[in-house]
């Protein structure tokens, strides 16, 4: 495709992109998501029945009928809400009735002799026609809202998450909701003609979405809500003008959904994948732990025999699993260096890192729980299943608090001794217990 | 007379099933599941090359059912809102929907209007049986159908349904496995309606008719029982007025019948003396 003829609609594009990321994230915490979508079909009335008087009247409306469907529409919305009607049922009625008249008006074009696909056209975006004219709209309404921004997005963003607070600090609150009530349909008008009508709600929710992930301030919200917006449309307009016979509103709702796919996948540390790598890893480490912790109270009840030294089937007895699984996770606890195999194939023995892990994850279950006996004030025989948990969470530095904070103690709640780091092993509690 | 028993019927039909989208606060699903079952419906033009009636409907509860589940796991994820759940999906599925519709679209025998704004005046063209001295097209025997499924449904389990919908959280913890089988029972016929929805009066239409009439009864009673009396008479009120209308003026049937409906809901809300409370005549 010729350059000079996506250099319109690419601008359209780049300054379109500025609007969507001031009003996405408002839109987004004011719960109002789905009204990028009521509004895309409030504008269809009018914008038929501008067609129809410029048909009419021989001069040109352009945008300014859907601009005062759309502002006709939040009026009966809100007089719908404070009908104490619910927020998205209203929202719905508002929809049916809007484009119901625009259905109706449509069936009356013919008769005035305007051909309806025009209009229909205009429903289902035109991003490749666009042209300076449009491109001077949207400059024109980027700017307008850009100087309301600025102006208002203090009041625009208290509106957002507490409207009561706003109605007690200031006199202007519905002032307030009707610029922003009104900025809104010039943005939904320009989007109607990049993507047409029944995709606006992907421009108006995703950048927004993706912006308020994570905490953040008003101006990174800001800037986050411009990356997804330029990365998004970007793409979309790109693809749009390579690929043959695909539609532009649709390919660049694509795009947005796929930025979103991807933040919400890889953001660090939040994201779906990190997350699962990480439950994945503390569940492997749980699951060494718990073996190496296993070692550790068959050695310190003296069930097991000589120092550090466990048979696979003792292991298995322990833990209640069968010897081929005792077996797997002791070679797992020979793999990250916590023990290692004897002369016997069947026997393993703890390595001196190996008893230093079992002796920290025994050490934070004991106190632990008497943590929980103490300050927390739960019997003694409920405390165990809670430090099961707590047990594989604590680092060295809660437990010297932890210590500290329960006064140096010797025993748990049940009155089995704290092991101390570094200190004595199991065997040398009992009389003629052995060294390391 | 085969056109107004047809609006008459649609009316009760989706009028009855907008009832739990209403009731849940779902009332925007209802949107995006109108528009999303476009996939389900290009992706069975896809599969069977052709316009099969039967394809059309197991796509749009497909359709439904993928939508239902990608909603749900946007809302089980708890980083987005419920509203910007639904607009994501609506986002996504339609997006994938469209383009589809532009990749396939000319090769089938698709007519993109027809989903949009319904086919409501050519349904009484269709081949139809003579009974009763009444022309009985295809469209009108699927939606009595699933008029008596629903009737049906209404008399087995009706105080279950209500508990269903009142009590919310406590039923569903209750009773996991009814709850289940009544959204699933739900969603399928709700994808069968929305089918049949879209090829009547389109897809902003359809949902028009799940919406308008459950907000016109909860304003005219607070009982459900009564609500269902009014539904019977006030959609045979909407529908003859729509078919007046559109006979008068030569409009099409469905958007009358949607503005009317408003008219209606607007007349309600402005006489209604009080607020009635939602579920007043509650089983307990």
């Amino acid at each position: 495709m010729d350059a000079s003829v996506l250099l319109v609609p690419f601008l359209c594009l780049l300054v379109l992109a500025v609007p969507v990321a001031l009003i996405s994230p408002i839109v987004v915490s004011r719960r109002f998501s789905m009204l990028g979508d009521v509004a895309g079909h409030m504008a269809a009335p009018g914008a038929v029945a501008s067609a129809a008087l410029s048909a009419r009247v021989g001069v040109e409306f352009g945008p300014l009928g859907a601009i005062a469907s759309i502002i006709l529409g939040f009026m009966v919305l809100r007089w719908l809400m404070l009908r104490r009607i619910e927020s998205e049922t209203a929202q719905g009625l508002v929809l049916v009735f809007f484009f119901s008249l625009a259905v109706i008006g449509m069936s009356v074009l013919p008769r005035l002799g305007i051909d309806p696909a025009l209009v229909r056209r205009a429903f289902l975006g035109q991003f490749l026609a666009l042209g300076w004219v449009e491109f001077a709209s949207i400059l024109f309404m980027a700017l307008v809202l850009v100087f309301a921004h600025r102006k208002l997005h203090r009041l625009w963003i208290l509106w957002a998450f507490d409207p009561e607070v706003l109605r007690l600090r200031s006199d202007k609150a519905r002032l307030v909701e009707a610029s922003f009530f009104l900025v809104l349909a010039l943005l939904v008008t320009s989007l109607v003609y990049v993507s047409g009508i029944l995709l606006v709600a992907a421009f108006l929710v995703i950048p927004g979405a993706v912006a308020l992930l994570a905490p953040a301030t008003i101006r990174t919200s800001f800037l986050r809500a411009l990356g997804v917006s330029v990365v998004g449309l970007g793409v979309g307009g790109v693809l749009t003008a390579t690929l043959p016979r695909v539609p532009a509103g649709p390919v660049m709702a694509l795009s947005l959904v796929g930025v979103l796919v991807v933040v919400v996948l890889f953001r660090y540390p939040q994201g779906l994948l990190w997350r699962k790598w990480a439950a994945r890893r503390f569940e492997t480490r749980m699951r060494l732990e718990n073996a190496l912790k296993a070692i550790y109270l068959g050695l310190e009840s003296g069930r097991a025999q000589g120092s550090f030294v466990i048979s696979v089937f003792e292991f298995a007895a322990k833990r209640s699993i069968t010897p081929v699984e005792a077996r797997m996770q002791l070679d797992a606890l020979c793999d990250q260096g916590f023990a290692y195999r004897s002369g016997n194939p069947a026997v393993y023995e703890l390595s001196p890192t190996g008893l230093d892990r079992a002796q920290h994850v025994v050490r934070s279950h004991r106190l632990w729980e008497l943590y929980l006996e103490r300050y927390e004030g739960i019997p003694a025989h409920l405390v165990h299943a809670e430090a099961e948990f707590v047990e594989h969470e604590l680092s060295i530095i809660d437990l010297l608090k932890l210590e500290t904070l329960l006064g140096l103690p010797e025993s748990d709640p049940h009155g089995r001794p704290i092991p101390m780091p570094g200190g004595p092993n199991p065997e040398s509690n009992k009389p003629g217990g052995g060294q390391t | 007379m085969e056109l107004l028993l047809l609006a008459w019927v649609v009316s009760l039909v989706l009028g009855t099933l907008g009832r739990p989208l209403v009731q849940r606060k779902l009332t925007l699903l209802g949107d995006v599941l109108s528009h999303t079952v476009f996939l389900g419906v290009i992706l069975a033009y896809v599969v069977s090359g052709a316009r099969n009636p039967l394809w059309e409907l197991v796509g749009a509860v497909a359709a439904s059912f993928l939508s239902v589940a990608l909603f749900g796991w946007l809302n089980r994820l708890r980083v987005f809102s419920r509203d910007a759940a639904m607009a994501i999906t609506l986002s996504g599925l339609l997006g994938v929907a469209l383009i589809f519709v532009a990749q396939v679209g000319s090769r089938v025998d698709l007519d993109m209007d027809c989903l949009l704004f319904g086919d409501f005046e050519l349904l009484a063209l269709e081949r139809a049986w003579e009974f009763l001295g009444v022309r009985w097209p295809q469209s009108l025997i699927v939606w009595l159908g699933l008029l008596i499924v629903l009737l049906a449904k209404r008399i087995l389990c009706y105080r279950t349904e209500m508990h269903s919908l009142i009590d919310g959280q406590d039923f569903a913890l209750r009773n996991p496995l009814v709850r289940q089988w009544l959204n699933a029972f739900d969603l399928a016929i709700l994808g069968v309606a929305l089918i049949m929805g879209l090829r009547s009066v389109g897809v902003v239409m359809t949902l028009g008719l799940l919406v308008v009439p459950q907000v016109f009864l909860s304003r005219v009673s607070g009982s459900w029982k009564r609500q269902e009396v009014w539904l019977v008479f006030a959609s045979l009120f909407a529908s003859f007025g729509a078919f007046v209308v559109s006979r008068w003026s030569n409009v099409p049937l469905p958007p009358v019948l949607i503005v009317l409906w408003c008219a209606m809901t607007v007349v309600a809300i402005l006489y209604a003396i009080k607020t009635p409370k939602v579920g007043a005549d509650r089983p307990l």
